[in-house]
């Protein structure tokens, strides 16, 4: 538009001006020049013959009055004919010229004009005068040449003054106003229009200077506005990249530069969508851009988790993103903004959060947790697909021979190494877990019991040929696996992992490093099985006190009647109120470590039963049984001496039986736990002495208070001297030893009289009075 | 000299030929005309190409946008040629105002710039 101000001189004010003041007038003029010409020859011919009659009046009246010609006739036409631009003027009479006047123009052509003046004497003849002009067409020619002359010059000086003066009021403010206008537009802030006149030109150079600085203060408060915005972006830690309403990138932020490897100079104006690449971090597929959604939503779009950015140089870096449309105060949308934020270290530490919550820090494989959700996802996919997959629980045989000889460490090293060994044999599919201490699970895929006992039993070799070596030392381990198929028999894991077990465990029993396969009708298994199931059954008891404390009294031997003892005994009972006896839940209860528990348990209900019971008797004792666990938990020691403490109670009235077995299978330490307790007080007797190792060695070893003779010596003891030998035997020792002794299984009245014959002090069994609730049997006998 | 320069000189003869009524003025400047018209070769450019060995702006414009290649320079000659020749003929005498009001044009169009025959002709497309 400004050049077309400046160059084209077709158009500008200035030819404009020209084109209708100077051309304008220009032609009116000629044209009115034309109109006054078209009447110039009428005019000549009628001023002719007015001049003619004129001459002839004048003649006539005042050079005919005497009725001839006066003398002075000659200077009067001379006079008048140059007055009146007559060539020649001739008066005759009866065709004689009387008088003669010529003027000095020279010309060739000439016209004349006659009038006939009568004499005033009537006598003479009138006279003739004869005007003679220049030819009409030379002084039409003339007379136009002059009017043009004169008006062509006029119109053109005036035109020229016209067009200057418009120009100079007109033109010249307004071109300056132009060049202004111009120089303003090139960029020339300092320009400004001359606001100094005083004419509609001053008033629109002040309203447009006003407008002009109102509008650079806005924009400079636009600018300043914008500035600060853009200086917050920058500041911001997150990457920001803003796009008009179609996508193409208008601005970037450092973070986000640096993020996408771009600079903003060289993807301004390109579409975002195809500068910055976003995928999904596992599949690495492209995911839809959130400016895309954004816009066309026109609402805020929050991207997957999982997202990453792809760099310029083609690396890929974890982001957190969202988009939100840039909208105006009428919520029209004027573009959008992304914002993303560098996650890496997030998403890394997530990773191995996840890593570690899944797999074992150990070996590496996964754990228990997440091969639960393995295995779960396997048996549904078997329910409802039909498809084979088999578990394959392994339990290393003597492993723990390796821990106690070489040290932890180097039971985690073997773990390890067998761990990488396991999985060198397998297929991508198959599931390799190590669900605790040492043991592993296998779930194998896609595949028959027949392949998997296949696969058992190279796991099986390999095991038993690995030989681990540790500071010199060789160590060889081997595995018991019990292998199941995922049937629609399992209810979920945990059922199938049980069943594995179960299966392995009879590997085991069978005698180790050996390979057994579940089945549902399996006699090993279900009694393994109801093991299994008593287990839980204890576990609930012990959670909701479902134990029932039963005594039998151990009665002197000199009198029936004299009880101050009483053996403890624990029944489970049932929810139908049925009690289930020691010897159904007490195996299955020491296989799975709970004796400890239900140890604790008897001993905080008897000191309980000690104290509810004193006010009635203050004068027994009882008999606790303690398990082999027990006597070798420091922890239990120290429950119950805290307990004795607890209670305040007289620790003399207390005497706890343990097995023969149990004191000898760690008898340091059985001894450590009685000399504790003896210092309390506490009384201690050698349970079902004669029918395990019973050796007199140990005897002499374990500083106990009472022998208890196996009920096996008792039951015969009327009829058998075999029997009656060993127990007076036995008797002797224990006597000669300081200890007194009990009888079980006294069953009979003859039993009891051959007891108190041989010299035993106490007897019990069901003669003297079976087991009932140990409350009430304490009250009533 | 320029084109406005020497449509005021052209002017100026030729309102003194009609005014003094010589003819020989008159045809000398027809056939001045003419040969402008026929060979292109126009005084202004003559004259300062002889001057400054400048090339004059006629050539400047040869780029212009227009629908016809003739210049519209080249036509203002032939037509103010034939205005001033027609009347001449007879049987034209009634347009004897022609020659006057050319002679006028052309000192108006010197003095103001601008050549209203000249922007008609670019009009209609002349170069």
């Amino acid at each position: 538009m400004n050049d077309n101000i400046s160059t084209d001189t077709d158009n500008n004010l200035s030819t404009k001006i020209t084109m209708i003041v100077f051309w304008g007038l220009f032609i009116i003029g000629l044209g009115f020049a034309g109109l006054l010409l078209h009447d110039i020859e009428r005019n000549t011919i009628e001023r002719r013959e007015a001049s003619a009659d004129t001459i002839a009046y004048r003649i006539y009246s005042t050079h005919l009055e005497s009725g001839s010609l006066s003398a002075s006739i000659k200077d009067e036409l001379t006079r008048i004919s140059t007055s009146l631009d007559i060539i020649k003027i001739e008066i005759q009479q009866n065709d004689k010229i009387i008088s003669h006047v010529e003027s000095d123009v020279e010309t060739q052509q000439t016209e004349s004009i006659s009038r006939s003046i009568q004499n005033t004497s009537a006598k003479q003849k009138p006279y003739t005068l004869v005007v003679t002009f220049s030819k009409l067409e030379d002084t039409i020619h003339n007379e136009r040449k002059q009017l043009l002359i004169i008006l062509g010059t006029l119109l053109l000086i005036f035109g020229v003054i016209l067009k200057f003066l418009l120009e100079r009021i007109l033109n010249k403010p307004m071109t300056e106003m132009v060049l202004t206008a111009q120089e303003i537009s090139s960029g020339d802030v300092a320009q400004k229009f001359d606001d100094e006149r005083n004419d509609e030109f001053g008033f629109l150079a002040r309203f447009i200077n006003t407008a002009i600085q109102n509008m650079r203060n806005q924009e400079l408060e636009a600018y300043q506005a914008k500035e600060f915005a853009e200086v917050t972006l920058r500041s911001i830690g997150d990457g920001i990249v803003t796009t008009d309403k179609y996508g193409k990138i208008m601005f970037m932020n450092p973070v986000a530069e640096e993020l996408s490897g771009y600079l903003l100079d060289e993807v301004s104006g390109k579409q975002l969508t195809d500068v910055m690449k976003l995928i999904c971090e596992g599949t690495n597929n492209n995911l839809p851009h959130p400016i895309e959604g954004c816009l066309a939503r026109n609402k805020i779009i929050d991207i997957d988790s999982d997202c990453v950015l792809v760099h310029k140089d083609g690396s890929h870096i974890p982001v957190t993103n969202s988009a939100a449309p840039i909208q105006d105060s009428k919520k029209q949308l004027l573009g959008g903004i992304m914002v993303f934020h560098d996650v890496s270290e997030a998403r890394t530490l997530q990773q191995e959060l996840s890593y570690q919550a899944s797999h074992d820090h150990l070996t590496g494989l996964y754990n228990r947790r997440e091969f639960d959700q393995e295995l779960n996802t396997a048996l549904s996919h078997a329910k409802r697909d039909k498809h084979e997959h088999v578990l394959c629980y392994m339990d290393l045989d003597q492993f723990k021979v390796v821990n106690d000889t070489c040290g932890h460490a180097a039971g985690d090293m073997l773990l390890r190494k067998l761990s990488k060994k396991l999985k060198t044999g397998l297929r991508k599919s198959d599931v390799l877990a190590r669900l605790g201490g040492d043991e592993f699970a296998l779930l194998l895929l896609h595949c028959d019991i027949e392949r998997a006992v296949k696969v058992a039993e190279n796991i099986h070799q390999m095991i038993n040929d690995f030989i681990f070596q540790w500071e010199g030392t060789s160590c060889q381990v081997g595995v018991s696996i019990g292998l199941a198929s995922l049937s629609h028999t399992f209810k979920d894991s945990a059922e199938v992992l049980a069943a594995t077990d179960i299966a392995c465990y009879t590997a085991k029993e069978e005698g180790r490093n050996r390979i057994h396969i579940y089945q549902a009708d399996d006699k090993k298994l279900t009694l393994r099985r109801e093991e299994m199931s008593m287990v839980g059954k204890v576990r609930e008891a012990l959670s909701g006190n479902l134990f029932e404390l039963f005594a039998q009294p151990i009665v002197s031997t000199s009198n029936v009647h004299d009880c101050k003892h009483y053996e403890l005994l624990i029944r489970l009972k049932t929810e139908d109120g049925e009690y289930i006896s020691p010897a159904r839940f007490l195996p299955a209860a020491e296989k799975y470590q709970l004796m400890t528990e239900i140890d604790s348990w008897v001993v905080q209900n008897a000191f309980h039963l000690m104290i509810d019971s004193s006010q009635q008797k203050n004068d027994f004792s009882l008999a606790i049984n303690l398990s082999g666990q027990s006597i070798n938990d420091t922890k239990f020691l120290k429950f119950i001496v805290d307990k004795i403490a607890e209670f305040n109670l007289d620790a003399s009235r207390v005497c706890f039986e343990i097995t023969e077995t149990a004191a000898i299978n760690n008898l340091d330490h059985a001894i450590d736990f009685i000399k504790t307790l003896k210092e309390l007080s506490c009384k201690f007797a050698l349970d079902d002495f004669g029918t395990g190792v019973s050796s007199f060695e140990y005897l002499k070893r374990l500083p106990v208070d009472y022998l208890k003779i196996d009920g096996a010596f008792i039951k015969q003891l009327d009829s058998n001297k075999i029997d009656r030998a060993m127990v007076k035997a036995i008797n002797e020792v224990a006597v000669i030893m300081g200890m007194k002794t009990i009888a079980e299984f006294v069953e009979n009245e003859e039993i009891y009289k051959i007891l108190n014959d041989i010299g035993i002090h106490y007897a019990q069994g069901y003669w003297v009075s079976k087991p009932d609730l140990a409350s009430k049997i304490i009250k009533e006998y | 000299m320029s084109e406005r320069h020497f449509r005021i000189v052209l002017g100026l003869w030729l309102i003194l030929g009609l005014y003094l009524n010589i003819i020989e003025i008159i045809y000398a400047l027809i056939g001045l005309l003419l040969f402008e018209g026929i060979t292109n070769q126009r005084i202004p450019g003559l004259i300062t190409k002889l001057r400054s060995g400048k090339k004059h702006s006629q050539d400047q414009q040869a780029g212009s946008n227009s629908r016809f290649s003739f210049e519209a320079e080249r036509a203002l000659r032939f037509l103010v040629a034939l205005f001033v020749f027609l009347p001449l003929l007879q049987g034209f005498e009634i347009i004897w105002l022609l020659p006057w009001f050319v002679g006028f044009a052309l000192i108006g169009a010197g003095l103001s710039g601008i050549c209203p025959m000249v922007k008609t002709l670019k009009h209609i497309g002349l170069r």
